[in-house]
C-alpha cells in the first residue's frame, strides 16, 4: 500500500466512522409500508397547504409600468400643467421647510438630520399628492425628479438645490 | 437528520418530518395569512422600502448586467454592493427567491420558509434535549411567534426572521455534530447562511450561543473525566467555524474591507430597566416560566444549564448599566461595539427558556408513568397499561398546552390584507442616472432607473457633496472645452466612455469614488469625492471597473467547499440509501 493509498483510506475510514448511519427503524416491510404511506400522505397535505397559503401571492398582476413619454406634453402619464402644478406643491413645502430648519434651528445644525426631517414631510407631500391627482406615489417623485432636472423655477424664482445633504449619520438621538 | 426516536410511542406521528412541515405550513396559513398576500404592496414603514430598493439593485445586477452586485450605484451616490453588512446578495435565500420568484413576490415566500425554519428548528432542538414531541411543538409555537420576529417582519428586516430561525439549527447542527461529520459540515453551512443573510445581529448572537455550548459541553466532559471528550466539542466548534469562514468568503472579504475603513459611531448609552425586561417575558410567557421552574425543580441539569444561560441574557439585555455589565463588556470587543439594542438579547433569553421550559412540560408528562412504574417495582409494567399511560399523559398535556397555544397563535395573528398595505411601484425603464430622490421611498427611484442621492446605510460611508442630480450628463470632462465624453455602455460595475481629449484632462463620472475602482487608461482619482479619471490626451475607450480581488479570491474558495460539500453530501445519501436498502432486504415481511 502506497502512502497515498494509506492517505486515502484513513480519510475514508474517518469520513465513514464519522458519518454514522440510522441504527433504529421500522422493523418489517410492512412498517416500511406503513411510513412510506404515512410520508406521502402528509406530502400531499404538505404540497397543498403550501399552494393554499402561497395563492395570493400568484394571483394578483403586477402595477402596469410607467410610460415615460406620451401623446402632446405628457409625462409619466401626465400633462405638462398637472406636472407643474404639482411640483410648484412640493417647491413650495420644501422652501418653508428649509427655512423652519433655519428659523428654528432644528436639530442644532445637523444638515442630514434636517434633511432628513424635510424628507419626511415630501413624503407626506407626496402621498396627498398622489391620492388628490389618483396617481401613484412613483409618478409624483418622478416629477419632482423632473422639475429639479430641468430647473422649474420654485416659488421663490429659483430652482430647488439638485444635490442632497451629503450621508452624516448621528452618534445618537 | 431526523430528531432521535421517541421514547413516547404518542411522539411518533410528529417524528415524521413530512407530517410537521405540513403541521407547520398549516399553522403559517392560519396564524400569519397577511405575510402571504398583497405579493406587490409595501409595508408601510421605510426601513421595508429601503429593503425592497437593495433588493432591486441586486436582481437588476444579475439578471440584467449578469454582474454580481459588488457596487450599488443606485444609492447615496454610489457605495459597495456585497460588501454592505445589510446587502444579501449571496444568500441562499436571496438567490431563491429573487431569482426564480421575483422581488415582490420571493419576500412572501422567504416569510413562509422563515417561519417554517423557527418551528421546525426549535422543536428538533427541543427534542434533541429529550422533550416530547407535544412539548417541542409547543416552544416551537412561542418561539416562531415571538414579538421580535413578528416586529421584524413588520419593519421589513426579513432578514432577521431567516437569521435567528437558524439559530436554533446552528445550535442544533453544534450537538448533533459532536458525534457527526455531516452535521458539523451543515452547521457550517447554517452559519454561513446566517452571515449571508445580512446577519448583522443574528450572526454574533448565534456565535455567542455557540461558544457557552462549547464550554458547557467541555465542562460537562471534564467533570465526567471521559479522556479525550472535552476535544470533541472544540472540533465540532473550529469545523463548523472554518465551512462558514469558506462558504462566505466572497462576502466576508469586501465586508472586513468595508468595515475596516467604515466605522459606525453610536454614543447612546443603552439601558433597559429590569422590570419592563422581565415584564415582556412575565407577560407574554408566564407559563413557559412555570414550566422551566418546573423543570428546575425536577433538579434537571440541562434545564439549570438553559436557565442560567437565560440568565445572562437577560442580564445582558438589560444594556450597559455599569462599566463591569456584560453588554458593556460585550461592547468592547472588535465589532460588537457597533451594535446597537441591548433588549434584542431578550431574544437569547427566550430560546433557552423555551428549551428549559420543554423540559419541564416533559418531566410533567412523564411523571405519571413513571409514578406506576414506581409502584410496580421490580415487576415490568404491562405494555398495555404503560401505553395507557402515556397515552393519558399526553392527552392531559395537550390539554393544559392547548388553550395557551391558541391564546399565543390569537396575539400573533396577521389578518390577510393587514400588513402590505403600502402602494406597490410602478416601473419605470429609462438609462441611469442620479436623482435627489428620498431615502423614505428610495424604492420607488431604483424600480424607475434612477439613483437617490438622499439616502442612508447602516455605518457612515463617504458620500460626495459634488454628486448631483440635474446634469445633462452623468459622465463628463471637468473642462468641457478640452475634452468630450460619449456614454457607450453602462453596468453597476462597469461603465465604457468614448473619450476624446485634446489634451491631459480628467474625466468625472456622476458617482462617489471608491478605491476598488479600476481604469483602462489613465489614472483614477477622486475629485471632490467624486469618481474621476485622469486621462492622457487622444482617442479613448476609457472602461472604469469596479474590480474587488477579495471577492474573486472569496468565491472560489466559497465554490469549491459548495462543491465539496456537494460530493461529499451525495456520497453520504448514496451510502444511507444503499444502508436502508440492504435492511429493507433483511427484514421479515410482519413483525
Amino acid at each position: 500500500m502506497t502512502r497515498l493509498q494509506r492517505l486515502v483510506a484513513f480519510v475514508r475510514d474517518a469520513l465513514v466512522h464519522s458519518a454514522p448511519l440510522p441504527t433504529e427503524g421500522p422493523r418489517s416491510r410492512v412498517a416500511v409500508l406503513a411510513v412510506v404511506a404515512v410520508n406521502i400522505v402528509a406530502l400531499v397535505f404538505l404540497v397543498e397547504n403550501t399552494r393554499r397559503t402561497l395563492r395570493p401571492l400568484f394571483s394578483e398582476a403586477p402595477p402596469p409600468p410607467i410610460r415615460a413619454e406620451g401623446p402632446g406634453d405628457q409625462r409619466f402619464e401626465l400633462d405638462e400643467k398637472t406636472r407643474k402644478s404639482i411640483f410648484a406643491e412640493l417647491a413650495a413645502l420644501e422652501l418653508s421647510e428649509r427655512k423652519r430648519n433655519i428659523d428654528q434651528n432644528t436639530w442644532n445644525g445637523h444638515l442630514w438630520s434636517r434633511e432628513d426631517d424635510r424628507g419626511w414631510q415630501e413624503r407626506v407631500l407626496a402621498r396627498s399628492l398622489a391620492r388628490r391627482h389618483g396617481v401613484s406615489i412613483s409618478q409624483i417623485f418622478l416629477v419632482l425628479e423632473e422639475g429639479i432636472r430641468s430647473k422649474w423655477p420654485a416659488p421663490d424664482g429659483k430652482p430647488l438645490p439638485a444635490n442632497a445633504e451629503p450621508l452624516k449619520l448621528r452618534t445618537g438621538w | 437528520m431526523t430528531p432521535r426516536a421517541p421514547k413516547r410511542w404518542t411522539d411518533v406521528v410528529l417524528s415524521f418530518m413530512t407530517v410537521r412541515l405540513a403541521v407547520w405550513v398549516a399553522l403559517a396559513h392560519a396564524i400569519v395569512p397577511g405575510w402571504f398576500d398583497q405579493p406587490w404592496h409595501l409595508l408601510e414603514y421605510m426601513d421595508d422600502h429601503q429593503h425592497h430598493a437593495l433588493d432591486v439593485v441586486g436582481r437588476i445586477s444579475y439578471l440584467k448586467y449578469h454582474q454580481f452586485p459588488l457596487w450599488n450605484p443606485y444609492g447615496c451616490g454610489g457605495t459597495p454592493g456585497i460588501g454592505e453588512p445589510e446587502a444579501i446578495y449571496l444568500s441562499p435565500d436571496y438567490l431563491v427567491r429573487a431569482l426564480f420568484f421575483g422581488v415582490e413576490r420571493g419576500r412572501h415566500v422567504v416569510l413562509l420558509l422563515g417561519f417554517v425554519l423557527a418551528l421546525e428548528g426549535m422543536f428538533r432542538l427541543a427534542r434533541k434535549f429529550d422533550a416530547s414531541a407535544l412539548a417541542s411543538a409547543y416552544v416551537a409555537l412561542l418561539w416562531s411567534t415571538q414579538p421580535f420576529l413578528q416586529t421584524a417582519v413588520q419593519n421589513g428586516a426579513h432578514n432577521f426572521l431567516i437569521g435567528f430561525a437558524l439559530t436554533p439549527w446552528a445550535l442544533l447542527c453544534f450537538h448533533e455534530g459532536l458525534t457527526s461529520v455531516p452535521w458539523r459540515l451543515f452547521g457550517g453551512f447554517v452559519v454561513a447562511w446566517i452571515l449571508l443573510c445580512a446577519g448583522t445581529y443574528p450572526t454574533p448572537y448565534t456565535l455567542f450561543v455557540l461558544f457557552l455550548s462549547t464550554l458547557w459541553v467541555t465542562g460537562t466532559a471534564l467533570v465526567r473525566g471521559k479522556q479525550g471528550e472535552w476535544m470533541r466539542p472544540w472540533t465540532t466548534l473550529v469545523t463548523m467555524g472554518v465551512i462558514s469562514f469558506l462558504l462566505t468568503a466572497p462576502k466576508l472579504f469586501p465586508l472586513l474591507s468595508f468595515l475596516g475603513s467604515n466605522k459606525r459611531t453610536w454614543l447612546v448609552v443603552e439601558t433597559n430597566a429590569a422590570g419592563t425586561m422581565f415584564n415582556e417575558l412575565t407577560t407574554r410567557y408566564p407559563w413557559l416560566l412555570v414550566a422551566a421552574f418546573v423543570a428546575l425543580l425536577f433538579l434537571d441539569r440541562a434545564a439549570a444549564f438553559f436557565v442560567a444561560i437565560a440568565a445572562l441574557f437577560f442580564v445582558v439585555s438589560l444594556g450597559d448599566f455599569d462599566p463591569l455589565a456584560p453588554y458593556h463588556l460585550l461592547r468592547s470587543l472588535p465589532l460588537l461595539g457597533q451594535l446597537r439594542q441591548p433588549e434584542r438579547y431578550l431574544l437569547l433569553t427566550l430560546l433557552f427558556l423555551c428549551l428549559a421550559g420543554a423540559r419541564g412540560i416533559t418531566l410533567l408528562e412523564d411523571a405519571l408513568p413513571a409514578l406506576v412504574r414506581r409502584m410496580f417495582g421490580r415487576e415490568p409494567v404491562p405494555r398495555a397499561i404503560h401505553a395507557g399511560l402515556v397515552l393519558l399523559s399526553a392527552g392531559l398535556v395537550a390539554l393544559a398546552l392547548y388553550p395557551r397555544a391558541k391564546a399565543t397563535a390569537t396575539e400573533s395573528t396577521v389578518s390577510a390584507g393587514a400588513l402590505f398595505t403600502f402602494e406597490a411601484p410602478r416601473k419605470m425603464d429609462q438609462p441611469f442616472r442620479q436623482a435627489r430622490g428620498n431615502r423614505r421611498d428610495i424604492h420607488v427611484f431604483n424600480y424607475a432607473g434612477l439613483g437617490s442621492l438622499y439616502c442612508i446605510v447602516g455605518i457612515q460611508i463617504p458620500v460626495s457633496p459634488a454628486l448631483r442630480a440635474d446634469l445633462p450628463a452623468e459622465e463628463y470632462p471637468l473642462d468641457p472645452t478640452k475634452a468630450t465624453v460619449q456614454r457607450l455602455e453602462w453596468t453597476p460595475n462597469r461603465i465604457e466612455l468614448a473619450v476624446d481629449a485634446k489634451e491631459p484632462t480628467r474625466i468625472i463620472v456622476n458617482q462617489n469614488w471608491n478605491a476598488h475602482f479600476r481604469a483602462s487608461v489613465g489614472r483614477v482619482v477622486s475629485h471632490e469625492g467624486l469618481l474621476a479619471v485622469d486621462v492622457p490626451a487622444g482617442t479613448h475607450r476609457l472602461r472604469i471597473a469596479y474590480v474587488d480581488r477579495g471577492f474573486d479570491v472569496g468565491l472560489v474558495m466559497a465554490s469549491v467547499t459548495l462543491l465539496g460539500l456537494l460530493a461529499y453530501s451525495g456520497w453520504y445519501l448514496r451510502r444511507h440509501v444503499a444502508h436502508l436498502l440492504s435492511r429493507y432486504r433483511t427484514l421479515p415481511f410482519w413483525p
